[in-house]
């Protein structure tokens, strides 16, 4: 749920910028930057890598063979063997992938001061992943980075790159998943992936205290369970169809808004707990909260590496795991209030005081909240 | 119930109100660089991924990207891997998908484009800012270090003023400190270090542990190792096993003439900054210690590093042993194209030297003593090529510059003795 914690982040950038504004650590050199697509198709991964041409200067000497400060065509096809040495052979694969035999496919000069390189590996099993070592950033200078994207899609369907990865010395394993397959969710396994949005959905139910104390102030007005599910229904449904159309729908929350919205409908629920004694018609009210609660949800798909087609089936698991979540409340919830309904049964006016009492309590929480994120 | 259909209505305006069309969201690539796994359990990369969560939760929100940004900034600085700035540069863009004009994001960019050796790029990113905010202290920081990069050194100084005067702290000081040393004010030069000293945050170590090399690299270009190497421990105090103060300790014992010392030093720091620099002193180190095939794999590391990222460090190595003059000379030239500055002049000047060219060499000379900069190495280097002119104030150069910091190279300070020596017999001739 986003809540805008500007003071916490005031505070933060405080600390953040001396860091910043002392003179820099002495990084003598830029940093140089490499690119890689990894395809893996049956038994058969091509890798298409693009180097600025002065580090694979320093590597292979011999690109410069005339030392005139630049690489002809000339000097890049007397650098085969070497490119392969250095970098084709340096790509090392897990031992379940059997053997996987490279050769350097074409290399050639890019526009600025790029240089490309095309490889094939072919390899003795038909693997589904592939676990691959680039020891070719070992040979690279300090600070180098490579950045690796994998393509996907049903063989390149979407021709599509999911998540890429940032590998540098240290860090130089890249899991590179078959495109037979379709996908992310389909290459990590869908049960598996599933269930990681699933369980992403109800941890951020739990997690977020706002959401927790608003499904708690709707139970403890108590009334009919009918009106009381009704009421929790409502929420569920307003909630679903805002997550929906931020996920999908091209709407975005103003962020500014929805923390401090948030904040002002738990403040409402409490305060309202005061003046009604039953459930009866709080779907009402209920519902359109449920909307703002949704929109607080917003950013949670969108940091998963999701073709539009499988964003459906995402929300679903998503929205299944936020009401799973919302379920697990409303059943620990639900009996505590229901206990001290009965608990003070014999005594109505000391149930009123201590669920009123507790609904002051929330409506001055959703207040400073309120005041907190719009400060 | 009138009332709560009324509400009713009223509280679904408003919750569709919250939504806007999606304003666009930060490139992909950026964002899932920018919200990369920090892979490690210091303080700092628990903040990434604090900060990391906060931009996952409000994509559309550019200050949440910026703060990721920052922490990166934080890691690079922390661990000296300049690497981290692809991160940082990241999370800038991906707030600027969203907010072009945001003042965080392009600061950042400006940090990026001057670790990219960008420093036109990032004077304008500057420039840009400070044309709305004229007092930004960062915004002046990085103005002040683009325009020094690019041999502006007035405007630079201005601009470091005017941070100080905005913002009196450790960043503003230590800059102050800095322009003065080059001026060759060097008692300023400490109180002002001093006084950014005084700054030092607990919670916030590495910028006082660079502060702290700084002021010792000023006691060691004074000849004073013994105070160089005990300011050197305290920064070692504040960030242990960090790199700047690690190569400078290993600097310093090699001044002290214990290249054992200066070996396990500078190993360490090669191991956690692998930089061309480093890899010249330990190659110095072991060639004292006669580790000539030792020497010359580190030597050859210079080279091979130098030539991908560090054209300076590498043309000064190889004008400095007397390599390849006229690679040295091109690798110098090429780096003038970009950047400017005292350093970069003598640079130049003692590539020209070394190819003989001694008129020009002679001109850059006098470029780079114009600010009156006390660094041994460049009096030697003006010293040198004036007796080359056939200017015997050469001598009084190089004189001072043993004076100054007796042993300020190992192979310079060598050759710089045997020059002087040379050079008084001539005379007495």
């Amino acid at each position: 749920m986003p809540r805008c914690h500007w003071r916490v982040e005031l505070v933060g950038i405080a600390v953040v910028l001396a860091t910043l504004l002392v003179p820099g650590v002495a990084h003598a050199h830029a940093v140089g930057t490499s690119r890689g697509e990894y395809a893996l198709q049956g038994r058969t991964l091509t890798v298409r890598l693009l180097f600025a041409r002065a580090e694979l200067v320093s590597l292979l000497p011999e690109l410069d063979g005339d030392r005139d400060g630049s690489v002809s065509d000339r000097e890049l096809r007397a650098a085969w063997p070497g490119l392969t040495d250095a970098i084709v052979a340096r790509i090392t694969f897990d031992a379940a992938a059997g053997t996987c035999r490279g050769t350097l496919q074409d290399a050639a000069l890019e526009e600025g001061d790029g240089l490309s390189i095309g490889a094939a590996y072919l390899c003795t099993s038909d693997p589904q992943t592939l676990a691959a070592t680039l020891g070719f950033l070992d040979l690279l200078p300090h600070g180098h980075r490579h950045l690796a994207a994998v393509a996907a899609g049903a063989s390149g369907n979407t021709g599509r790159s999911v998540a890429p990865g940032i590998a540098y010395i240290g860090h130089a394993q890249l899991t590179i998943t078959g495109t037979a397959s379709n996908g992310l969710w389909a290459a990590m396994g869908l049960g598996r992936q599933a269930g990681r949005v699933f369980r992403l959905g109800v941890t951020r139910v739990l997690t977020e205290p706002d959401h927790l104390v608003f499904l708690i102030a709707l139970l403890l007005v108590g009334g009919r369970s009918r009106s009381l599910l009704f009421a929790l229904m409502a929420f569920a449904v307003g909630h679903a169809i805002t997550l929906a159309l931020s996920a999908i729908g091209g709407l975005s929350p103003i962020a500014a808004l929805v923390g401090p919205a948030i904040a002002l409908s738990v403040a409402y629920v409490g305060a309202e707990n005061w003046f009604v004694t039953s459930a009866d018609g709080r779907w009402l009210v209920a519902f359109p909260f449920g909307l703002t609660h949704g929109l607080g949800f917003a950013g949670s798909l969108q940091q998963m590496p999701l073709a539009p087609s499988q964003m459906p089936l995402a929300l679903a698991t998503l929205t299944g795991g936020a009401e799973a979540g919302q379920i697990a409340v409303v059943l620990v919830a639900l009996p505590l209030v229901l206990l001290c309904r009965r608990l003070c049964c014999q005594q109505p006016r000391v149930a009123d005081r201590v669920l009123k009492a507790a609904s002051a309590v929330i409506a001055v929480v959703g207040l400073w909240w309120f005041v907190n994120r719009i400060v | 119930m009138r009332t709560r259909h009324l509400l009713w209505m009223v509280l679904t305006c408003a919750a569709i109100a919250g939504c806007h069309a999606r304003p666009p969201s930060a490139a992909s690539e950026s964002r899932d660089l920018c919200l990369a796994e920090p892979d490690g359990g210091a303080p700092v990369d628990d903040a990434i991924r604090h900060t990391q969560g906060q931009a996952r939760k409000l994509p559309t929100e550019p200050h949440s990207w910026s703060l990721v940004g920052q922490g990166w900034v934080r890691k690079a600085r922390m661990t000296t891997d300049p690497g981290f700035y692809v991160n940082v540069r990241a999370c800038a863009e991906a707030a600027l998908v969203v907010a072009p004009n945001n003042r965080a994001a392009l600061q950042l960019r400006g940090l990026a484009l001057m670790n990219d050796h960008r420093f036109e790029e990032a004077r304008g990113v500057a420039d840009d800012i400070l044309s709305r905010e004229p007092n930004d202290a960062l915004t002046l920081g990085v103005q002040s270090d683009a325009l020094l990069e690019l041999g502006r050194f007035d405007e630079a100084a201005a601009a470091s003023q005017r941070m100080v005067d905005v913002h009196p702290d450790m960043a503003s000081y230590s800059r102050a400190a800095y322009f003065r040393w080059l001026e060759g004010d060097t008692d300023h030069a400490k109180l002002f270090m001093r006084y950014a000293l005084n700054g030092r945050d607990i919670q916030d170590r590495e910028p006082t542990a660079w502060t702290f090399v700084q002021a010792a690299t000023m006691y060691w270009n004074e000849g004073d190792y013994e105070g160089a190497d005990a300011v050197l421990a305290e920064a070692l105090k504040w960030a242990p096993d960090y790199a700047p103060a690690l190569v400078g300790r290993g600097r310093v014992a090699i001044s002290l003439k214990r290249p054992q010392q200066a070996i396990d030093y500078l190993d360490k720091a090669y191991a956690k900054s692998p930089l061309p620099e480093t890899a010249w002193l330990l190659g110095d180190a072991r060639e004292m210690v006669g580790d000539h095939a030792g020497a010359a794999k580190e030597y050859a590391r210079v080279l091979r590093d130098g030539r991908a990222t560090d054209r300076l460090t590498l043309g000064l190595f190889l004008a400095t042993k007397g390599l390849e003059p006229e690679e040295a000379l091109r690798l110098i030239d090429t780096e003038r194209k970009t950047r400017g500055g005292v350093y970069l002049d003598d640079a130049y000047a003692w590539a020209l030297y070394r190819t003989g060219r001694i008129g020009d060499a002679r001109t850059a000379s006098d470029q780079a003593l114009r600010l009156g900069t006390r660094d041994a190495r460049l009096l030697y280097h003006a010293g040198a090529i004036r007796l080359a002119a056939g200017d015997v104030q050469g001598r009084d150069l190089i004189r001072q510059a043993l004076r100054l910091n007796p042993r300020f190279d190992w192979t310079a300070s060598n050759e710089a003795s045997r020059m002087l020596a040379d050079a008084t017999l001539s005379l007495a001739r």
